[in-house]
């Protein structure tokens, strides 16, 4: 029994190096000058401090424009899956209309395609529509792309939500909408925190689509930014101002992270769904 | 005027359940009425068509005299309790009882009245800042009910509320249920398997099975004039006594000669039972049938006794309900005496009344 534990622990010490070490190397390198980051073989330890790569991220790039526009589009984009998906699962859920089932099936094979493959039609349609280099050419593609798994991960969480507290609703004099927000929206706030979370970090790491429809530079999402760092510099890759920048952008989503798994945790043990 | 009507009522889950068959009753302002039957009968079935949790598939079903088929459940104004209570788990006692009167947009303050007032009704006045799950079974119940009395609605429905209560509360809350129902003047449609519940609180109570309307009824009614073998059977504790024999003559012991005649003649027209409940056989010095005890269940301050009873040829096994005053073991040979006068009669299952 011991020795089960202790190769449970070794395994588990083993996956947690797999997985920090890589934030512990570029986290390293991002206070280290490019040239230690060029080094071969890779030196693993502080050599020398700097924090040029802090200062150049700022300097040379419109980082605080980028966030800017990356935050909007994400944020705008969760915010209307949560809204429409979240009503949608409830629909499906909780009324159970006739051709649920199909349209889930539907929702299923749309989630099948990535958005990727959509750009020459997008950005035919969005030219045509003088949408380019505005916001809603990517927050429209984000929210259609997030909505099939949303609204299946939501249908399935509002499933087992009990039906009677649905009911309940309907004959205490609540219309259907009521019900859904002032009951089910509640009760499924694990599940819808959840999925915004995950909706928020898809469409901030997006790259395709950002690429191609914000030309503009100050219109241009942080993705974009940032890889455009190296076109830059003619000579060499400016790694250690690529590794800064892409840690700071990674730092507001740690935060919300944070914040939502707060959240999530708390609505599952309030549990109590036991009526 | 707080009547409900059901015309011809159907209810059909595809092809080949049919829920409800042709229900036809109706609930008169202020009576308590039980739909009675077990599982799988009907009855909550029935009870979420008036609610409108269900549509129905053919009929009317009419609430204060007017139609109300097409209406959904938050436009009907009836209010329910759920077998599950159905609290809702993210509101405190105050706010699940305040909710039918928030959604009507009654003013804060009549609100806080009406619940305070409901609370103190039903005992809860200390629990109301509770969240559900901080409270006990019966405690949930009456939150439950206080929700369903905060309004003044049509009709009460309440499905099984004393099912998932233990038998010390569940004996208690039946009479407190039917007189804070009856104080409301509530119209109440109660749902329960029960049989004792339903006799112990309804004004009237309609036996279903199998979705069918058996009998409806006073509780009196349908426990001495049951209309037929199922409800005989379902209504009463302990249970009837059926007797099925194959040759009348041999009850010559239990039953006049002329109602022996009337018996034979029915028996060419299909099988002839007869029913007796157990309280209306007793020991009797006088009693001119001998039966052999084999079974004595104590129950309280009675005794189910168990005896077999040798009629001619033919054997049969009968309970009596008896008070434990009585003296009798296992094995003894003790005189019986039924009462020809509280004696049913089926024929192919229907009750017959024999001269």
């Amino acid at each position: 029994m011991r020795l089960k534990r202790f190769f449970l622990y070794v395994g588990v010490v083993i996956m947690a190096f797999y997985c920090l070490f890589p934030i512990y190397f570029l986290v390293l390198d991002s206070f280290e000058p490019t040239s230690v980051s060029y080094s071969s073989p890779p030196i693993l330890y502080p050599v020398a401090f700097t924090i040029s790569n802090y200062v150049g991220v700022f300097k040379d790039i419109n980082l605080i424009t980028y966030i800017k526009n990356s935050t909007i589009v994400s944020l705008s984009a969760t915010a209307m899956v949560i809204l429409i998906g979240s009503m949608a699962a409830f629909a499906v859920s909780k009324i159970k209309f006739k051709g649920s089932m199909p349209f889930m099936n539907f929702l299923l094979i749309l989630g099948f395609f990535p958005a990727a493959i959509m750009i020459f039609p997008l950005y035919e349609m969005f030219a045509k529509f003088h949408l380019l280099n505005n916001y809603l050419s990517l927050i429209l593609p984000y929210t259609s792309a997030s909505i099939p798994l949303t609204v299946w991960v939501l249908a399935t969480y509002f499933e087992q939500i009990p039906t009677a507290l649905y009911e309940a609703a309907r004959v205490d004099g609540m219309s259907r909408f009521q019900a859904f927000y002032k009951i089910i929206l509640p009760l499924g706030i694990p599940a819808v925190s959840t999925v915004a979370i995950l909706d928020f970090i898809a469409c901030w790491n997006e790259f395709i689509l950002a690429l191609t429809f914000m030309t503009k530079e100050n219109m241009r999402t942080i993705t974009v930014g940032i890889s455009m760092i190296s076109g830059r510099f003619a000579y060499q890759y400016p790694w250690g101002e690529i590794i800064a920048g892409a840690l700071l952008v990674t730092v507001p989503l740690v935060i919300i992270i944070f914040i939502a798994q707060e959240k999530i945790i708390s609505g599952l043990t309030a549990g109590a769904i036991k009526g | 005027m707080h009547r409900l009507e059901f015309k011809d009522v159907y209810k059909r889950f595809g092809e080949k359940v049919i829920a409800v068959n042709n229900a036809n009753f109706f609930v008169d302002e202020g009576e308590f009425v039980t739909l009675l039957g077990p599982s799988g009968c009907g009855k909550t079935t029935t009870l979420r068509l008036i609610a409108g949790l269900e549509r129905t598939s053919e009929g009317e079903i009419l609430i204060n005299d007017k139609v109300v088929n097409a209406l959904s459940p938050s436009e009907r104004d009836v209010a329910m309790v759920f077998q599950s209570y159905a609290l809702y788990p993210h509101m405190n006692v105050f706010q699940n009882i305040a909710i039918p009167l928030q959604i009507r947009k009654m003013a804060k303050k009549d609100i806080q009245m009406r619940v305070e007032s409901i609370a103190q009704m039903l005992g809860i006045t200390n629990l109301l800042d509770r969240k559900p799950r901080e409270l006990s079974g019966g405690q949930r119940q009456r939150v439950a009910i206080g929700r369903a009395l905060v309004r003044e609605p049509n009709l009460f429905l309440l499905d099984e509320p004393l099912a998932n209560l233990d038998a010390i509360l569940r004996h208690r809350m039946r009479g407190e249920l039917k007189a804070l129902f009856h104080n409301v003047h509530g119209t109440t449609i109660y749902v329960t398997h029960d049989q004792e519940e339903a006799l112990a609180m309804s004004d009237k109570i309609v036996v279903m099975n199998y979705g069918v309307i058996q009998q409806i009824g006073a509780p009196e009614e349908v426990y001495k004039r049951p209309v037929n073998k199922f409800v005989a059977v379902f209504v009463g504790n302990p249970q009837i006594n059926i007797i099925e024999v194959g040759n009348i003559a041999s009850l010559s012991k239990l039953i006049s000669s002329q109602k022996m005649m009337t018996l034979e003649k029915l028996s060419h027209e299909g099988k002839v039972e007869i029913g007796i409940r157990p309280e209306n056989i007793t020991l009797s010095e006088k009693g001119n049938v001998k039966g052999k005890v084999f079974l004595i269940e104590p129950m309280g301050a009675n005794l189910l006794v168990s005896v077999e009873i040798s009629l001619n040829s033919e054997k049969i096994r009968v309970k009596l309900f008896i008070p434990n005053t009585f003296n009798i073991s296992e094995g003894e040979e003790v005189p019986l005496s039924f009462k020809e006068e509280e004696m049913l009669f089926f024929l192919n299952e229907r009750r017959v009344d024999i001269k």
